[in-house]
């Protein structure tokens, strides 16, 4: 019996690696908001092997295609979140002021069952993080919430463009500075930790670019065999930090910058104008819409909190009219979680716009859609309904928008991921063979809270953990 | 003949007669014998040739295996003295090797001690080869294969620097904290590597033109993996770091080993497509006794369970499930057709008999668990030609025991490392008997042993039958605790006894047979494992 049972076992874990490829489904007879080309009513959508293949009425399934009715139904492109830490089993490399070369893709944890409960408010993408500590921070990574697999490298986004954290203000001066006294202690200091760093970055590409030529020079003249007084060039030290450092200046990796205050916001897009850097992000920014004609001008975008501020000094001068102000001014902007809490209600946050500026409903969805995925540099995949993007959709029971919405269905890559008519309780891909099993009860806990958030990981500021 | 003796033994030819012989999984010779000869196996069969001056052990009924083989622990390794992690780092961005635990240079043949206790605790279960390595945090050290016993610290070493070891231990407070650090430095010093590799060779060729290369101790730890002559070992105990190392090995390219692994049957297609070898954990999770008595009391209530109830047996039922699978790791892997070692490094040594039979009762043979014991780490620590099986040519390294390896009553009586005997009288005194009466009463001055050490102390019993009273202190922590469930069956004696540790209060159970003046029995720790446990009444 016990053999049989464990067959059963390895059928069941052989079923779940399969799950991660592509689906196909046809959602039948919803009110499609596409986000980029208007809400259209009784619509059908016909989702091939994870591609949006067609949009609009009668249509229908090839064989072996599952049809869902949606008839009623809201049917919108699956939310994505520009700040987020879930499935990541280290947020912080707080060592260092400057640590570009660590990468978050490399300490995915596809276990974590809070990108479940992300699935469940219609949340699809999430732009896993490194964290607040370090003036200059890790390489993050964009996920799909292919929730099921066991494989880390399966919930990277493929094609999704490199991203990287910096961070501006009192996380950086608090940790390096006030708690183990090393730059930067100030604002001053963290605008000098980020130009030294591109100075580096930039002398470590001129040395590198000096030793590509000596290297050709020295197979040109083996090729026509002129080397006999000729020593092979000797590469310069090889350096991670810096290589990537060179990179960012080169445009090659997009920076989102956790910043609040309007001085710090304007100071990076100085620098960003000095060195040539093009497109930049700015997180929370709570004080952006002081700033917004430079950040539209510069062509800088915004993802913000819908309202929360007051936690820190550098956050007090903030407005729930925040990503109105940006969106009225031209600023592409998003509204983000940070929070494994907050992501759930992701829809909600985006409605709080149209209390706090008036936005209309196309302006709200967008800031959880197609904005934030212009963030990430993944809107030629994502963001919208249209014939060729990928097949992420979140169906909602009422408008999303509304106070009365419920989560229904979360599709990634057209496969159900969340289906509110399925959602057993215990929804853990692996269990732990030891340990005891506490029974249900019911805990109101403060202060020593361990959300997923920014200062995770970071030692020695437990009296400031969040944010 | 005996080494514990400290004399030089009268003769190096040893003979086991008419024993059950198993000199390869599979393989069984009965009523066979094996002729030993200055280290090596000299004849091994049913009808063999021996000289007079052998030492005969007349072996019959008891079953012979080559010595088991461990492929990752750290038996015989001394503790590194540290300085002491004091303070606030003053740059924690760029710290000391040591502190960053980044030492691939240290080579655990520096730091091995042959009088080591574990040593002898592996060897009296049937280890006598074990792939060993530096007590250090992420980037260890250099590991190397010794052998459970020898003359001095340094003959232990059948093969020096075998290895690279790797574990995903963070450094306290400084770079690399954290895996995302550890990831990066490990990409950073592997490429780094290669380079000054290359700038070496250039220079060496040539000088002329160009800087010297500057020695780098870390880096030079890289070469011989990168040239793919030596692999790197992974402390793989979990999926997440398995899969960090796969990941590394896909993006560097060096030759691999997981070790430890415990989750493997969730890693079997990365397993084949990298052709990593492998060694499993022998530390096996505790099954749920089922409660038989408590289903018969529910047979007849007719009280509907609550939600609480029932979410609880549903976890129950998913913890299970979930146990099963990890004892049945070893037997999935074989079907799937992978080939494993075991590596001890996380198990107690009184479980690991049991371990063995919880693996077979969940599906593993006989044969399959005898090969990951034996040939196959062997193979995978490439040493096949000199050990694993009992074959003439081979290294004498094998045991004698009174049962089948896997079976709870196995007694191992002889051990043969490198050819030299080593004998273990069976405990006559720890045979439970009911009917005996013993005086619990008094003083018992007591030594437990464990892989992390010796602990002694003093068991205090007063009182009169009925109604015993007692104390129990430990070396370990300084306690001395009040005992309580003191109960005598015959000469067995059985009690509990509390520790409080930083991490909470842990019920021990000690449960020991008393013959005369002497106990001896078991330390039962709960989750930690059974200690053995001998001492002796005081006089009065």
């Amino acid at each position: 019996m016990k053999i049989y049972i464990l067959f059963l076992l390895i059928l069941l874990d052989t079923a779940l690696f399969a799950q991660s490829q592509k689906g196909s489904i046809l959602l039948k007879g919803g009110n499609v908001l596409t986000i980029t080309k208007g809400n259209l009513e009784k619509t059908d959508v016909l989702i091939i092997d994870g591609i949006i293949k067609e949009i609009g009425t009668n249509l229908t399934a090839p064989s072996g295609v599952q049809v869902l009715d949606v008839t009623g139904e809201y049917v919108m492109p699956g939310i994505i979140d520009a700040h987020s830490h879930l499935a990541l089993e280290a947020i912080n490399e707080y060592t260092n002021p400057i640590t570009p070369e660590v990468w978050t893709g490399d300490v995915l944890n596809p276990l974590d069952v809070n990108m479940y409960r992300a699935l469940a408010g219609g949340v699809t993408i999430s732009h896993a993080m490194h964290g607040s500590a370090n003036a200059i921070g890790g390489q993050c990574v964009t996920i799909k919430h292919r929730y099921g697999t066991t494989n880390p490298k399966e919930l990277i986004m493929e094609g999704a463009p490199r991203t990287i954290k910096f961070a501006l203000g009192e996380n950086p001066t608090r940790v390096h500075g006030r708690d183990n006294n090393i730059l930067p202690k100030t604002r001053m200091g963290v605008e000098s930790v980020i130009r030294r760093a591109f100075e580096d970055g930039k002398a470590y590409q001129k040395k590198w670019d000096e030793y590509e030529k000596l290297k050709t020079a020295y197979e040109n003249a083996v090729k026509s065999k002129k080397s006999n007084n000729l020593t092979a060039p000797v590469p310069p030290k090889y350096d991670l930090r810096a290589s990537t450092l060179a990179d960012i200046l080169a445009g090659k990796i997009l920076i989102h910058c956790h910043s609040y205050r309007a001085d710090e916001i304007l100071m990076l897009m100085n620098i960003c104008k000095e060195y040539g850097i093009k497109k930049i992000c700015f997180q929370h920014a709570n004080e952006a819409f002081k700033v917004a004609p430079e950040l539209a001008a510069f062509g800088a975008t915004c993802s913000v909190f819908a309202d929360w501020w007051a936690y820190k000094f550098e956050v007090y001068y903030s407005t729930a009219y925040n990503a109105s102000i940006l969106t009225k001014n031209g600023v592409i902007t998003s509204i983000n979680s940070d929070s494994e809490e907050l992501i759930r209600h992701l829809y909600h946050e985006a409605a709080k716009t149209q209390k706090y500026g008036g936005l209309t409903d196309e302006e709200a969805l967008k800031l959880i859609t197609i904005n934030p995925a212009i963030q990430l540099g993944i809107d030629h995949r994502v963001g919208s309904i249209e014939v060729g993007k990928d097949g992420d959709i979140a169906v909602f029971h009422n408008h999303p928008l509304s106070i009365y919405t419920l989560p229904e269905y979360t599709i990634v890559d057209g496969i159900i991921r969340f289906d509110m008519r399925k959602d057993a309780d215990d929804q853990r891909i692996l269990v732990p063979a030891d340990g005891a099993i506490e029974p249900t009860s019911i805990i109101h806990q403060t202060g020593n809270q361990t959300h997923q958030n920014c200062m995770q990981n970071v030692e020695g500021t437990w009296w400031m953990k969040e944010w | 003949m005996w080494a514990q003796e400290g004399l030089k033994p009268v003769t190096r030819t040893f003979a086991i007669r008419n024993a059950n012989i198993i000199p390869a999984p599979g393989k069984k010779i009965e009523k066979g014998s094996i002729l030993i000869k200055n280290g090596l196996i000299a004849a091994v069969g049913k009808d063999i040739k021996i000289p007079t001056n052998a030492h005969i052990i007349e072996a019959d009924s008891m079953f012979v295996y080559a010595g088991f083989i461990d492929g990752f622990s750290q038996m015989g390794v001394k503790e590194e003295k540290k300085e002491g992690d004091t303070g606030k780092p003053k740059n924690p961005g760029n710290p000391s090797n040591e502190q960053a635990g980044v030492q691939p240079e240290v080579s655990v043949s520096n730091l091995l001690d042959n009088k080591n206790a574990n040593l002898e605790t592996m060897r009296k279960l049937g280890f006598t080869t074990a792939h060993v390595f530096p007590k250090g945090r992420f980037l260890a050290g250099k590991g190397a294969l010794i052998l459970t016993a020898a003359e001095s610290s340094d003959k232990l070493i059948v093969k020096n620097e075998s290895s690279m070891c790797v574990q995903f231990i963070g450094a306290n407070n400084v770079y690399p904290a954290n895996q995302l650090g550890m990831m990066a430095k490990y990409k950073q010093l592997y490429r780094e590597a290669s380079f000054l590799k290359k700038h070496e060779e250039i220079f060496a060729q040539n000088g002329n033109g160009i800087n010297r290369p500057e020695r780098n101790r870390t880096l030079e730890a890289f070469y011989p993996v990168i040239d793919k002559k030596v692999p790197v070992f992974f402390k793989a105990d979990n999926l997440l770091d398995a899969q960090k190392a796969l990941e590394l090995q896909k993006e560097l390219g060096f030759p691999l080993v997981l070790a430890e692994l415990k989750e493997g049957w969730l890693l079997i297609d990365k397993l084949k497509a990298s052709k990593a070898g492998v060694f499993l954990s022998l530390s096996l999770p505790e099954e749920e006794k089922k409660d038989t008595t408590s289903v018969k009391k529910d047979s007849v209530s007719i009280k509907p369970k609550s939600l609480a109830e029932q979410e609880m047996e549903r976890l129950k039922k998913r913890k299970e499930e979930s146990v099963l699978r990890y004892i049945s790791q070893a037997s999935t892997l074989n079907k799937a057709g992978i080939k494993f070692g075991f590596s001890t490094l996380g198990a107690k040594t009184g479980d690991l008999r049991k371990n063995f039979k919880k693996m077979m009762d969940k599906g593993l043979s006989e044969e399959a668990l005898l090969a990951a014991l034996t040939t196959h780490p062997a193979e995978l620590l490439g040493v096949s030609n000199i050990m694993g099986t009992l074959e003439t040519g081979k290294m004498a390294n094998l045991f004698v025991a009174s049962a089948p390896f896997y079976d709870e009553k196995c007694n191992v009586k002889y051990v043969f490392v490198d050819g030299v005997l080593y004998e273990y009288k069976e405990n006559t005194n720890t045979k439970k008997d009911p009917n005996a009466k013993v005086n619990p009463l008094g003083t018992w001055k007591y030594v437990t042993d464990s892989p992390q050490g010796k602990n002694e102390g003093k068991i205090i019993i007063k009182g009169k039958e009925g109604s015993y009273t007692g104390t129990m202190s430990f070396s370990f922590n300084g306690q001395t605790s009040d005992i309580s469930d003191i109960k005598l069956d015959g000469n067995e004696l059985t009690f509990t006894v509390s520790i409080s540790t930083p991490d909470g209060s842990f019920p021990l159970k000690v449960s020991a047979t008393i013959n005369g003046d002497s106990i001896s029995g078991t330390l039962d720790t709960g989750r930690f494992g059974n200690l053995p446990l001998t001492g002796n009444k005081e006089p009065e």
